[in-house]
């Protein structure tokens, strides 16, 4: 993982993507979520993938909590809670509040391309902050979708919502 | 080891106690200090390992998502505020492959290289290179490894606190050593010194000072109870010298007063002590003699001892000491001045503790010249008395005899006519008138023969015996007198004390054939109380001397002397009565005698009589020559045959008319009958089946008016004496010649 949270040069997809991989090790979903170790992981994406292949690559190298990772579309008439993480991409800025109540209190980690999407049932979004990539926490939304945000986590956040 | 012993061992109390105190103090602390400084040590090295480890497991575990998301800025100001610790030194952080992700080290440190990749398997650890703490720490995450933390802490301080308290406690042991020190010279003093002083106390005890006692520092402990327990001790120490000292004190005053001499030998070393009345009762001084314990056996004692004594005393006293333990004997000592003290010396050997004799030996001297002298008289008194009375027996019986012979020979007489018919019988009449003699001086010894009782002058006593001498006495031999006593009156037998004196010269004159120097001393002697060599009673007495410059005489025969039939003369020239009748006839007048004699020196003779100084009557002692008459009837009573018939011979020859009876009874039994006839009975004294005394009680019985003359081959004596005073006419001592009998009869039956 010789990735810099903020490197220059980087290509900004490539380094959310490894963001997002990491940033679920530190989620913790409510039990039963996975019903079996095998279970995989979902990632579903809402929008136009910005990340193109690297992502897909990259999952099939990692694992979160040992589960694989499976990559997915969000369809917007999809059964909720289908997935376990959703990244909305700044595509969807018009219909977010469309896909936010599809979700609606499903425990799945949303989180969203850009700052401007830091409104009500977005979990995390990112945001770049003196050149790194960093990212805000809207803990009251996590709350709500009965996600546990651990400390560790939270510590890295730029910002910390309870709305 | 020994050594250390040995040095403990010849310590004062004070100092060992000082010494134990100080080291089991040194002791304690040493052990204390190590024991918590190991404690403070591990305990230290705990508190930074776990504390160090703490750090590193909650720096991981807050930095693990900074390693994750690769936020190195904050990783690394995470780590800096590792250094608030001040042990903390590096913190490094590496990742899941062991790659170092960020390096800090601790500000205003050098550098120090550390690696650059680590296992990524590696363990929680934690190592001690170069005295500093290395812990790695894995970083997970919910199981997950994300990489490792490295932490380097210092030991420095941990090791700075550790030296301070080593300091601290060294400074620390210093003082209380030092406190403890005082203390235990205080406790050691206060322990001590009650001792020390209890052996200066003792040393003035052991010096003679027994009236010491200890000061009693309180009523309680150990040291106060040995103080009152000394002082009991020297109590009872001072009780028992006192005891002791009391003891020899009664001791000596009873050795003093019972003028007993003490000593005591030794028998193994030869020492000898003797007290001062050993030498006083021979007149000596003590001073005289070595009493340091010196060998001087010989100069305290052999020497001292009677030559004839010497061996067999020397003799009886070693054998008596190893033989019985128990020693006692009778010897001679010489007087200072030169005579002889019989002492009686007993001893007795002290026995050990256990019973056994030792070889000391202590006995006492006991000075019984006085009982020796006393004893020895008693029994030449005794013996002379057995001899008086068998001299006394012997010539009664041999006067009966001769009695018979001068009658028959008085008889003869009187019918012959031939002058050489008469010339024989008078020679028988001579010879029995001597033997008579003999009788006389025997009975005189035997105090039997004191006839006559008046004043004597002694001087002229002494003078008539000078008369009757010189002629028989040689002209080489001086006569000298000292006629001093003043009065020289004594009462008496003048015949019998001229007799004695007269034999006391002969005998002088006897022992100086070669001519030498006779002399008669008279002079007054007052004897006291206590005269112990002569058997007198206390008074005025006349001593007479008579002494010559003779042969002398040996001790041998100075002890025989007054026995009667002991003579040194020829066969033929000594009767050995001599001496015996003057012993006699002194004893009779209530004198003494004694005898001084040295061989070839002479002898004297001292005489004391009883001294008088009132003129007594003189009786005129009649005598008539020739034979009276007479026609009267005469009971004649004798049991002697010979003499009966003798004497009615003679009584009839006399003119007289005579009836002889045998004895008492027949007296008696013709007395009763035929009383009035009888004028005059002349009656023996001694008899068989009746005596003179009874006879004449009886006689007087029937005529108190009875004319007795008494007769008795003994002279006149106490029995004879009281007839007359009861009334008996008079006495005639057998053998009596005609002429006496004749006389005496008539002046009875004219009177």
């Amino acid at each position: 993982m010789n990735v810099e949270g903020a490197p220059e040069g980087f290509p900004e997809y490539q380094v959310k993507a490894k963001l997002l991989i990491r940033m679920a090790e530190f989620v913790d979903w409510p039990e039963g979520t996975f019903p079996s170790p095998e279970a995989p992981f979902i990632i579903a994406i809402a929008g136009k993938d910005p990340f193109g292949s690297y992502l897909e690559n990259l999952v099939t190298k990692e694992k979160i909590k040992d589960h694989p990772i499976l990559l997915t579309h969000f369809a917007s008439d999809a059964e909720p809670g289908r997935c376990h993480m959703l990244f909305i991409a700044k595509t969807e800025v018009s219909r977010l509040d469309r896909i936010l109540s599809r979700i609606d209190g499903s425990p799945v980690l949303i989180v969203s391309d850009t700052e401007a999407m830091n409104r009500k049932g977005v979990h995390i979004s990112f945001h770049m902050s003196e050149g790194r990539m960093r990212f805000q926490i809207n803990l009251g939304s996590a709350k709500k979708s009965r996600l546990v945000i651990t400390s560790q986590l939270l510590r890295l956040a730029t910002k910390i919502l309870e709305g | 080891m020994r050594t250390m012993k040995s040095f403990f061992r010849e310590r004062s109390i004070g100092a060992k106690l000082t010494l134990i105190i100080v080291t089991v103090s040194f002791v304690a602390l040493a052990s204390y200090f190590a024991i918590s400084t190991t404690i403070d040590r591990r305990q230290s090295h705990l508190v930074l390992v776990g504390q160090t480890r703490m750090l590193a497991r909650i720096a991981a575990e807050y930095s693990v998502s900074n390693l994750v998301f690769q936020y190195q800025p904050e990783t690394a100001a995470d780590l800096d505020k590792l250094f608030l610790l001040p042990d903390i030194e590096e913190a490094q952080m590496y990742d899941a492959e062991g790659r170092l992700f960020t390096s800090r080290i601790k500000p205003g440190l050098h550098p120090l290289p550390c690696p650059e990749t680590i296992s990524p398997l590696q363990e929680d650890e934690v190592k001690f290179p170069d005295d500093r703490l290395e812990v790695f720490q894995q970083m997970t995450f919910r199981g997950k490894r994300h990489g490792t933390l490295r932490l380097v802490a210092s030991t420095t301080s941990f090791q700075t606190i550790l030296d301070t308290r080593v300091a601290i406690l060294g400074v620390f042991s210093a003082i209380i050593l030092l406190l403890v020190y005082f203390m235990a010279t205080a406790v050691q003093r206060w322990v001590s010194q009650p001792i020390i002083e209890l052996i200066a106390k003792f040393k003035e005890i052991a010096n003679g000072n027994l009236s010491i006692r200890v000061e009693v520092p309180g009523a309680e402990g150990e040291i106060a109870s040995l103080c009152q327990n000394v002082n009991l001790m020297a109590d009872a120490l001072e009780n028992r010298v006192r005891e002791i000292e009391r003891s020899a004190e009664r001791y000596e005053a009873l050795i003093s007063a019972s003028n007993t001499g003490a000593w005591e030998y030794h028998e193994d070393s030869g020492f000898l002590w003797c007290s001062p009345e050993y030498f006083s009762m021979l007149g000596r001084d003590i001073h005289e003699y070595d009493m340091s314990g010196a060998r001087n056996l010989e100069q305290t004692w052999t020497n001292l001892l009677h030559p004839d004594d010497r061996l067999q005393a020397l003799q009886n006293f070693s054998e008596s000491l190893t033989q019985t333990n128990m020693y006692q004997q009778n010897f001679r000592m010489k007087h200072r001045d030169g005579h002889w003290v019989w002492i009686w010396s007993r001893g007795k050997a002290l026995r050990d503790p256990q019973g056994r004799p030792t070889s000391i030996v202590v006995g006492t001297h006991i000075d019984i010249t006085e009982r020796i002298t006393l004893e020895e008289r008693l029994r030449q008194s005794e013996k002379m008395d057995s001899i008086g009375q068998l001299a006394g027996g012997i010539a009664h019986d041999f006067n009966n005899q001769l009695t018979g012979i001068l009658g028959s020979a008085e008889l003869i007489l009187t019918k012959l006519s031939d002058p050489i018919l008469r010339t024989w019988v008078e020679n028988i009449q001579k010879s029995a008138l001597r033997s008579a003699e003999l009788t006389k001086r025997l009975l005189a010894f035997a105090r039997k023969g004191k006839i006559v009782t008046t004043q004597v002058n002694i001087h002229n006593l002494i003078e008539e015996v000078l008369t009757l001498l010189q002629h028989s006495i040689d002209r080489r031999i001086t006569i000298t007198r000292h006629l001093e006593a003043e009065p020289p009156l004594t009462v008496g037998d003048p015949n019998q004390l001229q007799g004695a004196l007269l034999n006391l010269a002969i005998n002088a004159r006897d022992a100086m054939p070669d001519g030498g120097e006779l002399s008669f001393v008279t002079s007054n002697a007052i004897l006291g109380e206590k005269t112990p060599t002569l058997d007198l009673p206390p008074g005025a007495y006349l001593q007479i001397s008579v002494a010559d410059t003779g042969s002398g005489m040996s001790k041998e025969v100075q002890s025989h002397l007054f026995e009667p039939f002991f003579t040194t003369k020829e066969v033929g020239k000594g009767t050995g009565l001599g001496l015996a009748a003057v012993f006699g006839a002194i004893k009779s007048h209530d004198g003494a005698i004694r005898c001084n004699s040295e061989p070839g020196k002479g002898t004297t003779f001292r005489i004391l009589l009883p001294m008088v100084t009132e003129s007594l009557p003189k009786r005129a002692v009649e005598l008539s020559v020739s034979p009276t008459p007479g026609h009267e009837q005469i009971l004649l009573v004798d049991d002697e045959e010979v003499a009966r018939n003798v004497t009615r011979e003679i009584l009839q020859a006399l003119g007289y008319k005579v009836t002889t009876c045998r004895d008492g009874v027949d007296a008696i039994a013709l007395f009763s009958s035929s009383w009035q006839q009888i004028d005059l009975v002349l009656l023996d004294m001694i008899m068989p089946r009746m005596g003179g005394p009874e006879a004449y009680q009886a006689m007087r019985a029937i005529n108190p008016g009875v004319k007795v003359i008494l007769a008795s081959g003994f002279s006149l004596n106490d029995a004879a004496n009281q007839l007359l005073q009861q009334g008996a006419r008079g006495f005639i001592q057998k053998p009596f010649q005609l002429s006496e009998l004749s006389r005496k009869i008539r002046q009875v039956l004219s009177g």
